[in-house]
């Protein structure tokens, strides 16, 4: 099976002349779920944007399941970015909807499940609900399509510790086995437990792709600590 | 999914769109029966009464606001609905919906024509319920083929083919004026900052550019059309003429738009 992500010579700059991304390479294998992690302005949401098809490349590319981004990758890729992209004036039930008329992927029963279990009515409008509340949203609707990729841009920053804890507990229940799940985190160590390998990306550059099981076994460290190391200020 | 893009486009243009020129020909309507009507019963009856005078300063206040509101809140709800779903925080979800760009501009400049048609027709008829005159209809009724003929048209040109003509450059009209507004966002992309400011100012240039041009070809045209033999199909002849070369222009304008936005939303999308 091909990967379901490959990166080459991939280089991103914006108008200023900073380098966000420089000569990325990289091989996402199927069914791992992968952390990528970074300091600030190291280049995370640039990639995770490339891959989305939000911006678009300097240099290099990008293959989805072999495809470049676009119209056959949205089909596949299911994609938590780090903004609210919500209307207000929606009620939750509309954004049920909406994903269901354009995602074929998408699984209304388990979105309604899971806004239950949150206790998120599906006719509260989006404006009254709190910017927890709203993330939770999001998430849910991330991951109640059955995607073969999902990138999950800072999925947890602004949610309380239980809610957290559902959540991963959702994304570990219900994804596919041969899906690959890529979250970018400053949060390592609570999500440590759950990565499968990390990628860490220090000024655009990747400077480590290893499994989790190596980064314990050969350094004899946890992925928190390393990270800690490595991008010492 | 062109057809689904259309649905929720309509839906969103439509929440103040509706209302708002529903507003307005209520207040055309009672601007009719408050002021026009009773004006036109007896003209003295407002200008004596003090009462009179308010309710007739009011509504027409109100009209005029709203009147205003129509004509440009509807192009500026256009602009702020392209501006927001595809390139603000909204951008992140349209975006990323399996559809293609081409899809989405498709969908945009369909929505975009039919509410400008729409405002059009609605403006057209608030006007006509403020001052329509019973008379003036019956007047107009008997004597329609000669209004035509006076004003230069041959007998082969009735009021079907003139309203149908009519309808086919408000279309044009329509799309043009839609197109030029996403270009000019879609421009406004290109600077790095104050993206929104840089839009307003491209879309003044362009219509100052799009002015001056349509300007001097148009009198250089007029000119040259002056030069013939001034006959009895002159008129009719200079109103093809012109008519023909305000489509091929609107056609020219609308084209170069939808490309070059097309272009920008394909090759040059950074969202920040």
């Amino acid at each position: 099976m091909r990967p379901i992500l490959e990166c080459y010579g991939l280089a991103k700059t914006y108008g200023n002349g900073h380098w966000a991304l420089g000569n990325l390479n990289l091989s996402l294998e199927r069914g791992q779920i992968i952390g990528l992690l970074g300091p600030n302005g190291s280049g995370k949401t640039t990639l995770i944007k490339l891959i989305n098809d939000l911006l678009v490349p300097t240099e290099g590319t990008i293959h989805i399941d072999g495809n470049p981004p676009g119209k056959e990758t949205k089909k596949i890729v299911s994609y938590l970015p780090e903004r609210t992209y919500l209307t207000p004036s929606w009620k939750v039930s509309d954004l049920i909807t909406y994903f269901e008329d354009f995602y074929e992927d998408f699984r209304r029963d388990r979105a309604e499940q899971m806004m239950e279990a949150l206790g998120i009515g599906l006719h509260a409008r989006l404006r009254t609900l709190s910017k927890g509340t709203r993330e939770k949203v999001q998430l849910v609707m991330v991951m109640s399509r059955k995607a073969q990729l999902y990138i999950l841009d800072e999925p947890i920053g602004g949610v309380d510790p239980a809610a957290r804890d559902y959540i991963l507990n959702t994304i570990l229940t219900n994804y596919d086995e041969n899906a690959t799940i890529l979250i970018s985190t400053h949060l390592i160590s609570d999500i440590e437990n759950i990565l499968d390998r990390v990628i860490f990306l220090q000024n655009g550059q990747v400077v480590l792709n290893a499994s989790v099981d190596e980064v314990r076994m050969q350094q004899k460290k946890s992925v928190d600590m390393l990270f800690r190391e490595v991008f010492r200020c | 999914m062109l057809g689904k893009l259309i649905k929720y486009d309509f839906k969103a243009l439509s929440r103040f769109l509706v209302v708002i020129h529903i507003m307005l020909l209520v207040t055309a309507a009672l601007g009719r029966v408050l002021v026009v009507g009773r004006f036109m019963q007896n003209p003295d009856s407002i200008s004596n009464s003090e009462m009179g005078t308010v309710i007739m300063t009011v509504v027409i206040m109100v009209y005029v606001i709203l009147f205003m509101s129509a004509l440009f809140g509807t192009i500026l709800m256009l602009a702020i609905h392209f501006y927001k779903n595809l390139y603000s925080d909204e951008g992140y979800l349209t975006h990323t919906l399996p559809v293609t760009r081409g899809q989405l501009l498709a969908s945009k400049t369909i929505c975009g024509s039919v509410w400008m048609l729409i405002d059009m027709a609605l403006v057209s008829l608030s006007v006509l319920i403020l001052v329509i005159y019973k008379p003036f209809v019956e007047q107009f009724i008997a004597y329609k083929d000669d209004v035509l003929e006076a004003m230069g048209f041959p007998d082969t040109v009735g009021y079907g083919k003139i309203l149908f003509a009519v309808f086919l450059l408000s279309v044009i009209y329509a799309a043009e004026n839609v197109l030029m507004v996403y270009m000019s966002i879609a421009l406004g992309q290109l600077f790095s900052n104050h993206r929104v400011l840089g839009s307003v100012i491209v879309y003044f240039s362009i219509n100052t550019i799009i002015s001056i041009i349509s300007g001097v070809v148009g009198a250089a045209y007029g000119i040259s059309l002056l030069g013939n033999a001034v006959d009895e199909r002159f008129l009719y002849s200079f109103y093809t003429k012109t008519y023909l070369f305000s489509i091929v222009l609107g056609i020219v304008f609308t084209a170069v738009s939808y490309f070059v936005t097309q272009l920008l939303m394909q090759k040059k999308l950074n969202l920040s």
